[in-house]
């Protein structure tokens, strides 16, 4: 609930406040690798980008990781070494993701060894995809036109346990949700028999949507959901001391390697 | 209950003990006792000094302005004084008990040399009472104000060895304590969330306030259930003599007070009420959709009270306040306290004084979100029930005891969900509700060694129980415990004692005069906390959660020293003091890194606990008389904490450490009419974690945090002043009652203060660019983005009493 308070916050905030650049003492920090790798039940191939921290007033963000061995395994002793495509990505080339199995990622770098593994969950279906009429907006020719927002309903299977989700949405074809700040994680723990709500993002008559749900693991939650919080985070006053997203990831690496299960329903807005 | 059996034995034979011991020294003494009042209004006076000269001998008024004192037959000569009154004085001839209730007159400016006499009031030096801090709401009020809004808790930030979080907060950190472990209440009841509007405001209307006392340190006995401090708010009696109505339009709210006798002289009655313009923020948002929102909040204080006698009076009073904000129609959020406070204060015989008091509060929060399939309503809320006993025995001039109990029940519920609508997904979900006991037994003593030495020694026993219904869990490894190392869960049925914690918490203060206007003093006290609030943030929210000390959460321990050195100059027209402490305190809680706190069942798997130390120098000058009053003070101190699973297991500062504090506080008479106020803060920017580097996910860069240096680095330094102009009208109004403006200005050299700091991707160097702007892209960089708050406020209130 606390993005309810965060509202509450920059409202306050836009009426009595401003902003400025400040520039303050970073220190320096040794570079670390960051994995960001994935695996899915779809068709391959998987990839994952390897890069390593950099200080704070670098103009580039990351410093891609090319000299890397990278290995996927599977607990049936399956294995594949990933070839690197250029730009710190490493890519399977005949690996396929199966419902059930547990994947495991060696990475050997600079004379460190580093290991995550994540297990493909299995994901129930979105049985509705549904859009609603939000309100009028002004598009680029500045004509008033309607904009709807797309809600989905998946059905819940809870086995004693909690689920958990992630959601990508894309417009005519064109992923909405890309940057880090828009992942769309939830888990089931506070639904009933069905998980659903309402993505944020305005529609209009002829988009074709198409929402993917993904399965992942506690841990990979767990990630995305520390992500936010250090996007979110202002510092420790009303949020909590910032602190890196817990990786699942060895050896004091950052980022996140997941298994996904992927589900998908499609439509396109039509005229009322 | 066998406890409260017991303490209820105890307290019968400490009553019957002083009766006896009373009576076996009556045969040549006796004793002058009393109610010590202010001349115009009839209210209470707390702390006035009744002095007899021929003894070099006094007593001070307590908390309910009652005093006693038992000397040999005379001749002598009484005098009666406080700080800010004219002092009285009468020749008594004492050969039988008297009761003489005394009213004194407040002193005004211009008859300041009549008042001024040897015998002025210097009880900062010679009360054995150290780190403690009071302010008279009419002092309070000469303090410029953010927004014209006279704050009570804002003005006790600017005392010596009390910390904020920042701007735009109300929490009180006093010498390394955090929020939660200062006790706040008022009129005796517990304020368990005293904030508005997320803390901008404070929920003490000063126009019901009598007064404010802080307890830094050296904290009696009678005082129970925090660490760290206690702020102990009186609220006002009311008028007994005359009908009065007081009032003011300021920016934010309206005040109106009303107030006076019942029965005169025997009765009377305070009701005073704030509140803030409806939508007074959202009508200037340029935004017309922000207009449809509501935030708005209000108080209620009342009290009334009745003199059956000159040995029995009653008081009841009661608080009642909300905030209520309901942005469009998407989401509401409501929070607010309630207390109250029934009083009996009973004269058994002039030495022996009991006050009864019968304490509720309460702290609710109710979200609703309106939100098609994920509508819900979510409701929380602490209850506490109590009851004390206190009593005064007057021994001698030389020997005061106090004694009682007090137990409470309190009542967790810290969330039920609720889905709303048809169409809703949402589960209906509960976390369990907790019960608890606390009980305090505590005896403490004010000796006189002699003229030089004098002590003030006391112990408190408290005990803490768990009781049913409950279902504890049981972890596999009770040191880390994990949601999915639950091996087992045992059931507590109602009534059910399934936990009981307690122990003894000594208290004793010395004071030695070294003269005539100066002495040292010290103390030392242990003191014990059982609740908590459980959030992983500095400063409160409304949301915050209570949790009771259990299996797993074991309850904070304080020790503390301190030592004092405390000299008046001139006649006690400057009042000067040292102080340094030391602090040790144990079962300290943290969370480990993102932590869900609010909707958890099992809590204790992401609390960790360690230890905390604190040590300072705190130094005050003060001139409480004359045209021009005020403060400086000083404050150096250094807080740690040192928790396993948290910063590598390494000592870390919390963020409110801030080693070095100043506050300058001055308040002119430029004439009768006219007076003007300026005060100056100075502090240690907070202590912050800032990124060591940074790294890109998902497109996006990402601040890279150093996981073994927690607040390793610090804000810029915070500094304000804020000035103030207060003009009396000179025309009465309406024939009679009397009208002021004032003037002010919150942050008059427009210094940008660090609110809060975040790093994020910057447009063209200009953080208010958003990449959905149609703008022509330079440059974007990753950078750090400071947002300043309230860059300068300019505010006049109209002030009115009849």
């Amino acid at each position: 609930m606390k993005q309810y308070i965060n509202i509450l916050f920059v409202i306050s905030l836009f009426l009595w406040s401003c902003e400025e650049v400040i520039e303050l003492k970073h220190g320096k920090a040794e570079p670390l690798l960051v994995v960001d790798g994935k695996i899915t039940d779809g068709p391959g191939p998987y990839q994952v980008k390897l890069s390593q921290t950099t200080n704070f007033n670098n103009s580039e963000n990351d410093t891609k990781v090319s000299d890397a061995e990278v290995v996927i395994s599977d607990d049936d002793g399956n294995s594949e070494t990933l070839i690197h495509k250029g730009n710190g990505v490493y890519e399977t080339v005949n690996l396929q993701g199966a419902i059930g199995v547990t994947y495991t990622l060696d990475i050997n770098h600079g004379g460190k060894q580093y290991e995550a593994s994540s297990t493909l969950l299995p994901i129930s279906k979105i049985d509705t995809l549904i859009y609603n009429f939000e309100e009028k907006v002004e598009d680029s020719t500045g004509s008033m036109v309607n904009a709807y927002r797309v809600v989905f309903v998946a059905p819940v299977t809870k086995l004693g346990q909690i689920n958990y989700y992630s959601w990508d949405v894309y417009r005519n074809g064109r992923l909405e949700n890309k940057l880090a700040e828009d992942i769309i994680v939830s888990s089931d723990e506070y639904f009933g028999e069905d998980i659903a709500f309402e993505f944020d993002y305005d529609f209009f008559i002829d988009d074709h949507v198409r929402v993917e749900m993904s399965s992942i693991t506690e841990e990979v939650y767990n990630y995305f959901e520390g992500l936010d919080e250090v996007l979110e985070n202002d510092g420790g006053l009303f949020s909590s001391p910032p602190a890196n997203p817990p990786s699942n990831i060895s050896n004091g690496a950052l980022g996140v390697f997941r298994a996904s299960s992927v589900t998908s329903r499609e439509m396109t807005i039509r005229k009322p | 209950m066998k406890f409260t059996r017991l303490g209820l034995c105890l307290l019968l034979f400490f009553t019957a003990f002083m009766t006896a011991m009373g009576q076996s020294q009556r045969k040549n003494n006796f004793t002058i006792s009393g109610y010590v009042k202010d001349r115009a209004s009839g209210e209470d006076i707390i702390g006035a000094t009744i002095y007899i000269e021929e003894l070099k001998t006094g007593v001070a008024t307590n908390v309910y302005g009652f005093y006693s004192i038992t000397v040999p037959a005379g001749d002598y000569h009484l005098q009666y004084s406080f700080v800010g009154y004219k002092t009285r004085s009468m020749e008594i001839a004492l050969d039988k008990d008297q009761s003489i209730n005394i009213q004194l007159q407040e002193a005004v400016v211009e008859m300041e040399e009549i008042v001024i006499s040897s015998e002025r009031p210097e009880q900062n030096v010679t009360e054995v009472k150290m780190s403690t801090e009071k302010l008279s709401v009419e002092k309070i009020k000469t303090i410029p104000a953010m927004f014209g809004e006279v704050d009570i808790i804002r003005s006790m930030q600017l005392l010596p060895g009390v910390q904020s979080a920042g701007e735009g907060t109300t929490g009180l950190f006093v010498r390394g304590g955090a929020a939660d472990q200062t006790l706040i209440q008022m009129d005796e009841a517990t304020v368990y969330n005293p904030s508005h509007f997320l803390g901008f405001f404070s929920v003490f209307n000063p126009d019901a306030i009598k007064e404010v006392e802080l307890y830094k340190g050296g904290i009696p006995a009678r005082f129970g259930g925090r660490i760290s401090s206690i702020m102990d708010i009186r609220m006002k009696e009311g008028n007994s003599k005359k009908f009065a109505a007081s009032g003011g339009i300021g920016l934010i709210s309206s005040r109106l007070t009303l107030e006076g006798p019942i029965v005169k002289d025997k009765s009377s009655f305070i009701v005073s009420g704030r509140r803030t313009y409806a939508d007074v923020f959202s009508a200037f948002a340029k935004d017309t959709s922000a207009r449809k929102n509501i935030l708005y909040f209000y108080d209620l204080n009342m009290k009334l009270n009745y003199r059956f006698s000159d040995k029995d009076k009653l008081f009841v009073s009661g608080y009642f306040g909300r905030d209520k904000f309901k942005f469009e129609d998407d989401f509401g959020l409501s929070w607010g306290n309630k207390t109250g406070t029934v009083r009996w204060n009973h004269l058994f015989n002039n030495r022996l004084f009991l006050n009864t008091t019968l304490l509720f509060s309460d702290f609710d929060y109710n979200f609703d979100i309106n939100d098609d399939v994920l509508s819900f309503d979510w409701t929380s809320n602490l209850r506490e029930f109590s009851g004390k006993l206190d009593f005064t025995y007057f021994l001698n001039p030389n020997h005061q005891l106090e004694f009682g109990y007090k137990a409470g029940y309190f009542q967790f519920s810290p969330a039920t969900i609720k889905p709303v609508g048809e169409k809703s997904v949402i589960d209906a979900f509960k976390i369990d509700k907790k019960y608890a006991l606390e009980h305090g037994i505590f005896l403490s003593s004010q000796s006189k060694f002699s003229e030089k030495l004098s002590v003030e020694y006391g112990i408190r026993y408290s005990l803490f129980q768990n009781i049913g219904p409950a279902t504890v869990l049981i972890y596999g490894d009770e040191q880390n415990r994990r949601e999915d190392n639950i091996i087992d869960s045992v059931k507590y049925s109602k009534g059910d004692i399934y936990k009981t914690y307690g122990g003894l918490e000594p208290r004793i203060g010395a004071r030695f005069m070294l003269n005539r206007s100066s002495s040292i003093k010290a103390s030392y006290n242990r003191t014990r906390q059982y609740l908590q609030i459980a959030s992983n943030s500095t400063a409160g929210l409304p949301i915050d959660r209570w949790v009771p000390s259990d299996k797993y959460i074991k309850p904070q321990i304080s020790d503390q020293i301190a030592a004092g050195y405390f000299r008046n100059f001139k006649d006690n027209t400057y009042e000067f003091s040292v102080e340094t402490y030391y602090k040790w305190m144990q079962n300290q809680i943290d969370f480990k890194d993102q932590a869900d706190i609010l909707l958890n069942s099992t809590i204790e798997t992401e609390l960790l606990s360690g230890k905390g130390w604190s040590y300072g120098v705190e130094l005050l000058l003060k001139k409480n008389v004359g045209k021009t009053t005020g403060w400086i003070g000083y404050t150096w101190s250094k807080t740690r904490r040192q928790i396993d699973g948290i910063n590598g297991g390494k000592a870390y500062r919390p963020r409110y450490d801030r080693p070095h504090d100043i506050s300058v506080v001055v308040n002119h008479e430029v004439s009768p009419r006219v007076s003007v106020s300026a005060n100056w803060v100075y502090a240690t920017g907070s202590a912050v974690s800032i990124p060591k580097g940074k790294y890109a996910f998902q497109g996006q860069p990402i601040s890279y945090y150093d996981p073994l240096d927690r607040n390793g680095d610090r804000m810029p330094a915070y500094h304000r002043m804020d000035l103030s102009i207060t003009l009396k009208q000179k025309k009465k109004l309406f024939g009679r009652g009397q009208g002021e403006w004032n003037l002010s200005v919150y942050n008059a050299y427009m210094k940008k203060n660090p609110w809060i700091i975040d790093y994020r991707n910057v447009i063209n160097g200009d953080p208010k660019i958003d990449p959905e702007d149609n703008v022509t892209v330079d440059t974007e960089e990753f950078k750090s983005v400071t947002t300043y708050l309230l860059k300068i406020i300019p505010s006049v209130s109209y002030n009115f009493k009849f």
